[in-house]
């Protein structure tokens, strides 16, 4: 008797693990939807025809008083709502198309983008490689005062560090896109993540090495590095993505509506053209996207040794 | 004797390859962050650029007397005392589940940390419209029959900000948090059940308190990442916002038009200040927590 009880005790704690299991796949899958929303919206709304897209997302077609409540209830608004939808009405290629072969003025903004990002993403690493090793074997007193500098500097936000930039472009007349260039490929944040890793990196084996008779940047190349290859990886991800997406830097440096990256032109666009924007987007997103996939393996563990720093 | 001459000019030599390693960064780092930052703080000192007289800290008076320099702290401490509690609570309850799923842990971890890298200018014009006068929240409220308001523009702006803030960073916090629960031992949590603990008491007196130090760091980043939003702001409003949206980056941003460099560099001097201020109440609490632990 008590036997069967007990069992039939379990098989109910069972359900409910089960029931619990299933709402909590379901919240998380929720959540993950909403997440990727947005982008979703990006990629299937670029299949849409211009047309469809002008008379689907136009906002500001009414003139009109929302406040207004009364006149709206009254039922024959001519209001127009936003119809956004996943389906386009029918599908077409049409919009890249047009960007591909059509418009160089908008291939002109990507490749704006592509050397603003690829000259600062290749010389942090060139720097950062060597200054976090060398930050690490040092045995200077006050090393940790020093990187406690660059780690100040790292988390100043942007229109903080836009100061000087701004002085010193003034001061040499730097052009625009060296002004951003420059500070950018110095950015203390390569150092401060790939430092983080070396800290986890064996040091019986650097020393023994050096022990050998190997010089420095023999270590550098022939040990250290193949085995840093993952947090380069994640540095290259999280320089391009934030240099990619620049803003601040470039509204405050480039004065020349053609010499704008693809990151403020496009809103420019989304005004202008709108039929032509989603598939901007997506072409936008791209390069990012790509990186992210690549580098997906190493992402989350690099990321959180930023967090077992301190 | 010989040798070990030989041996103390060998480690000569490698420190000072070490240093050479070290040179780029340093030299760069000098002349683009550090040499300017004290130029600006000399501009910040004198009245105008012309006649270099020395006013003390005028500068740094008259900021902050200036009335949307007031307007844009308010606002700027509005939303980060708001956004990134929140910010934070989100994330850790995400990874607190996360951490209760068996399969597909990864690949979700990894759904939620794509809007990080999505570039700001690509997604504002979902944000718009949903937001907007005739966007997809006022055709929900009206299909309802509730009242409608141009979101954009009312004092709720903020709150839409923040939303759009929690959609990019729950995933970086999420990461935090996760690796922090994983750290936890089993044991504590298998002595408290053997000990009669409940799940409150538990999540009381175990999680929360070793959590603590990965949610400083969380807050941190959090902080740090709150002045990013700028870029979607900025995208959203363009150069001169309502007064509800009139962020401090936004009254930088002007003074940056204006040329304004006396200003300008007060203002980054406080922003500067304040930044530094918060890193050592984190250090210092950080190391409170640490020695308390061990």
């Amino acid at each position: 008797m008590i036997k069967r009880k007990n069992m039939i005790k379990r098989k109910n704690m069972i359900k409910r693990k089960t029931w619990q299991g299933g709402l909590l796949y379901i919240s998380i899958m929720a959540l993950a939807l909403l997440t990727l929303l947005p982008i979703v919206l990006l990629v299937t709304n670029s299949l849409m025809s211009g047309r469809e897209i002008v008379s689907r997302y136009s906002m500001d077609i009414t003139v009109f008083n929302v406040l207004n409540t009364e006149y709206i209830k009254a039922g024959d608004a001519p209001f127009h709502f936003v119809e956004m939808t996943f389906l386009p009405d029918y599908i077409t290629f049409y919009q890249y198309f047009k960007l591909f072969f059509k418009s160089p003025e908008y291939l002109r903004l990507f490749w704006n983008s592509v050397i603003l990002c690829v000259p600062i993403v290749v010389g942090q690493c060139i720097i950062s490689v060597p200054a976090a090793y060398a930050f690490e074997r040092l045995q200077w007193k006050y090393k940790e005062h020093l990187f406690f500098i660059y780690i100040i500097v790292m988390l100043m936000p942007t229109q903080v560090l836009l100061v000087p930039h701004y002085l010193l472009a003034e001061m040499v007349t730097l052009p625009p896109y060296l002004a951003i260039i420059l500070p950018g490929i110095f950015s203390p944040l390569g150092i401060f993540l790939l430092r983080q890793q070396l800290k986890g990196f064996p040091h019986e084996c650097l020393e023994a090495a050096q022990v050998d008779g190997a010089a420095h940047g023999n270590i550098l190349y022939h040990i250290v590095l193949p085995n840093m290859k993952p947090s380069v990886a994640v540095l290259v991800m999280i320089t391009f993505a934030d240099y990619w997406n620049i803003v601040d830097q470039a509204i405050v440096f480039i004065k020349n509506v053609f010499d704008e990256p693809m990151s403020i032109a496009l809103s420019k666009v989304m005004q202008n053209d709108t039929g032509m924007f989603f598939a901007m987007a997506c072409f936008y997103i791209v390069p990012i996207v790509v990186l992210f996939m690549a580098c997906r393996d190493y992402i989350s563990q690099e990321l959180s040794f930023v967090g077992v720093k301190n | 004797m010989n040798v070990t001459i030989r041996s103390r000019n060998k480690k000569k030599y490698r420190e000072w390859v070490l240093w050479l390693l070290l040179l780029p960064s340093l030299m760069g780092m000098l002349i683009f962050y550090l040499l300017p930052f004290f130029l600006s703080m000399y501009y910040a000192m004198i009245d105008n650029v012309v006649s270099r007289r020395f006013v003390g800290l005028q500068n740094f008076i008259d900021t902050f007397r200036n009335l949307s320099f007031q307007r844009a702290l308010k606002n700027t401490a509005f939303f980060i005392l708001v956004g990134v509690p929140l910010n934070l609570i989100c994330s850790f309850i995400i990874a607190s589940l996360l951490k209760k799923m068996t399969k597909l842990k990864g690949f979700f971890g990894l759904i939620f940390l794509i809007p990080m890298i999505i570039p700001a200018g690509a997604v504002v014009f979902v944000w718009k419209s949903i937001f907007d006068v005739n966007g997809i929240l006022n055709w929900v409220l009206y299909s309802v029959g509730l009242p409608m308001k141009n979101w954009l523009e009312s004092e709720w702006v903020l709150g839409i900000v923040i939303i759009i803030f929690l959609w990019k960073n729950i995933g970086i916090g999420m990461i935090l948090f996760w690796t922090g629960l994983n750290r936890i031992p089993k044991t504590y949590y298998e002595v408290a059940r053997v000990e009669g603990g409940s799940a409150m008491r538990q999540f009381f007196n175990i999680t929360l308190v070793y959590i603590m130090p990965t949610g400083f760091v969380a807050a941190l980043l959090s902080i740090i990442n709150s002045f990013k939003i700028f870029k979607e702001v900025f995208l959203l409003f363009g150069n001169y916002p309502s007064e509800w949206v009139y962020l401090l980056q936004h009254y930088m941003n002007n003074q940056f038009l204006a040329a304004n460099a006396q200003k300008l560099s007060a203002s980054a001097g406080i922003i500067s200040a304040f930044i530094v201020s918060v890193l050592f109440f984190f250090f210092r609490s950080q190391r409170k927590l640490s020695e308390h632990f061990s």
